[in-house]
């Protein structure tokens, strides 16, 4: 019994700093947007405010074409998960269900784009992109991820576990391949489909790199861009400031995340299914 | 009027030895044809060539006399229940049922009426609105068979459906689908690894091994004729004992006190045609028997195998002893419930319960028998 008990609280230990790890910078985050100047740079640092600087919010918001940005955002981010659903689900069921020459080759080269960072590749882009004339247009932001070697392999393997029974009965059920995968397959693969969204949306949410080198000025720049500039002032670096961006920025993508948390879970433990 | 035949049929997969070869077959309309066989011997093969989810290498299928080698599965007028059932699990039992009626664009009061009727016939119209996994494997098993009949197809395929219940439910579910086709009358092929479900079910049996067909008939033409060694071992539980006459005759010259004698010895050979090389006997054609007292009460004819009871199972309704004898082990089937004890003992024959087989195991039939059938 005594045992049992020792158990839990262990546990209850372990996973209340676990957890802390993960909370910590998220918290601390938030304290110094509530912070003033003087208090964000102190040392040793508070762990609590006595009065909330909420203005910090208000700078935040003006110091940058906060609303513009974020619709950039909202744009691309929806724009690439528009894109990879489109491209995504065809590419993954022919992976996962069909015979054709090459296959094994084409999967291969698609895994291994998978390594190649962006750092490599912004330069030959870019190039490629001016000379179409689609700088500081939002078809430079959504082209390059327009698809996802890792979403096709994750749902592959999803599409992979769905016995084969099923497919021949909805064949005999006079089912055409489309209608397969859009009422048999995708419900199946539901938990990965919704992680994969929020996986590409949240990669797409936070990019910085890609749509600082790609943008010459702010039409289509996205919020983590102008988060970024607010470090630059003339007067310092205002920490409270950016942290009060920061945390608009994050905001979305945590609620996002909350909502979606159980079919995530799933997504990642569907293997052991049956 | 066949309703499905089979033309020189070959399968063949990549890489590795032919399946199926030179395979014809043909199914009569309204007969209720069970495939049964050892695992791998094709018949789940065969089914999914009929459905058309397997290409054949060679030959042809006809359906009611039309070669449907080209025509996709879901237009050959046909609906398959599978082991697992393959039932959708996103979709509740409605739209499973239901799925294949809307892909054909039925319209919807029609489709409503259909699902009505159905889940009546098959008990189901309390459980509509769940899903599979909220059911237990009966009801997904009848739900399977909704699924199959709402298409009012003009043949069911059916590849081991029972085999994922339990004993009880098996054999309910087996008494369902017998009063199901009286219902329907429509051709239902039949897939199973089981012969009491053959046996219990089936019009017409295949047995089949290696691809190819070991015997065809009624079940009672199976069970009693078999054409082969193997048919006698498949079909009948616990099997047909087969014993080799070499090995009888052998000892009959080493020792003239044969075993298998009635009041005077008699080798095998002697009742048996002369080219017989395998004898067998059914178990429950057999009765057990201790030495001494009883050994008056046989009869004329009767022959007699010395042996020793190796074990014995009481079930219920008969006793099934395993006896060892000198030319191997044999099944006794007795419907005398006080049991024989363990030692010493004797099966007793009638000659005309044996039946031979030749060199290459194929039976060799004998006037008596011919009689006897």
């Amino acid at each position: 019994m005594a045992k049992k008990t020792l158990k839990k609280i262990m546990k209850l230990v372990v996973n209340t700093l676990i957890a802390a790890i993960f909370i910590m910078p998220f918290y601390w985050m938030f304290l110094t947007s509530l912070k003033t100047l003087v208090e964000a740079i102190k040392v040793p640092p508070n762990f609590w405010v006595t009065v909330p600087q909420w203005i910090n919010y208000a700078t935040a918001f003006k110091a940058i074409p906060f609303l513009s940005m974020l619709k950039n955002s909202i744009i691309v981010a929806t724009g690439i998960m528009i894109c990879q659903f489109i491209t995504v689900i065809p590419a993954a069921y022919a992976f996962a269900r069909f015979q054709f020459k090459g296959k094994h080759l084409i999967f291969g080269i698609m895994l291994a784009t998978m390594m190649i960072p962006p750092q490599l590749i912004f330069l030959p882009v870019f190039l490629m992109f001016s000379k179409w004339g689609l700088i500081n247009s939002y078809a430079s932001l959504i082209l390059p991820f327009a698809s996802s070697a890792f979403g096709i392999f994750m749902l592959r393997q999803t599409f992979m576990q769905v016995p084969e029974e099923l497919l021949e009965a909805a064949r005999l059920d006079h089912a055409s391949e489309f209608k397969i995968l859009w009422r048999i397959m995708l419900p199946i693969a539901r938990p990965t489909v919704v992680t994969l969204v929020l996986f590409s949306f949240i990669t797409a949410w936070n990019d910085y790199f890609w749509p600082f080198v790609l943008t010459t000025n702010n039409d289509v720049r996205t919020l983590p861009v102008g988060i970024a500039s607010l470090f630059n002032s003339s007067s310092g670096v205002n920490y409270q400031i950016v942290m009060a961006g920061n945390v608009m920025l994050v905001a979305p993508v945590l609620i996002a995340f909350f909502f979606a948390q159980k079919q995530i879970i799933k997504g990642f433990t569907y293997m052991g299914e049956k | 009027m066949n309703k499905i035949e089979l033309v020189n049929i070959a399968k063949a997969y990549e890489k590795g030895t032919p399946v199926i070869e030179h395979l014809n077959l043909n199914i009569k309309e309204g007969s209720f044809t069970v495939l049964v066989g050892p695992s791998g011997c094709g018949k789940s093969t065969i089914l999914r060539i009929i459905a058309g989810l397997e290409k054949e290498t060679s030959g042809d299928v006809l359906i009611e006399g039309k070669n449907v080698s080209d025509i996709a599965p879901g237009d050959r007028q046909i609906a398959m229940v599978f082991q697992n059932y393959a039932l959708y699990p996103t979709m509740t039992v409605r739209e499973n049922i239901e799925f294949g009626l809307k892909n054909i664009k039925m319209p919807k009061a029609e489709r409503q009426a259909k699902i009505a009727e159905i889940s009546k016939l098959v008990d189901l119209e309390p459980y509509l609105s769940r899903k599979p996994h909220q059911l237990s494997g009966g009801q997904r098993q009848r739900v399977a068979l909704a699924r199959a009949i709402v298409k009012n197809p003009s043949v069911f395929l059916m590849d081991e459906p029972l085999s994922n219940l339990d004993a009880k439910l098996r054999s309910q579910i087996r008494t369902d689908l017998i009063e199901l086709y009286r219902k329907l009358k429509t051709t239902f092929v039949y897939v199973t690894h089981d012969q009491v479900e053959a046996m219990s079910m089936a019009t017409d049996i295949i047995l089949l091994d290696k691809g190819k067909i070991q015997h065809r008939g009624s079940p009672a033409d199976i069970y009693e004729n078999p054409s082969n060694v193997f048919t006698a071992r498949f079909i009948g539980s616990p099997p047909m004992n087969i014993l080799s006459v070499e090995a009888i005759d052998l000892e009959d010259r080493m020792d003239k006190e044969s075993d298998l004698i009635g009041k005077e010895p008699i080798s095998i050979s002697s009742i048996g045609p002369h080219h017989a090389r395998y004898v067998g006997f059914r178990p429950e054609h057999s009765r057990i028997a201790k030495r001494c007292p009883e050994m008056n009460d046989l009869s004329i004819n009767e022959l007699f195998l010395e042996g020793i009871v190796q074990s014995r199972e009481m079930l219920g309704d008969h006793v099934l002893y395993k006896v060892k004898t000198k030319y191997g082990e044999v099944y006794v089937k007795s419907f005398q419930l006080n049991m024989v004890d363990y030692g010493a003992c004797h099966v007793v024959l009638n000659p005309k319960d044996l039946m031979f087989f030749d060199g290459n195991q194929n039976r060799i039939e004998t006037d008596e028998e011919r009689c006897y059938t």
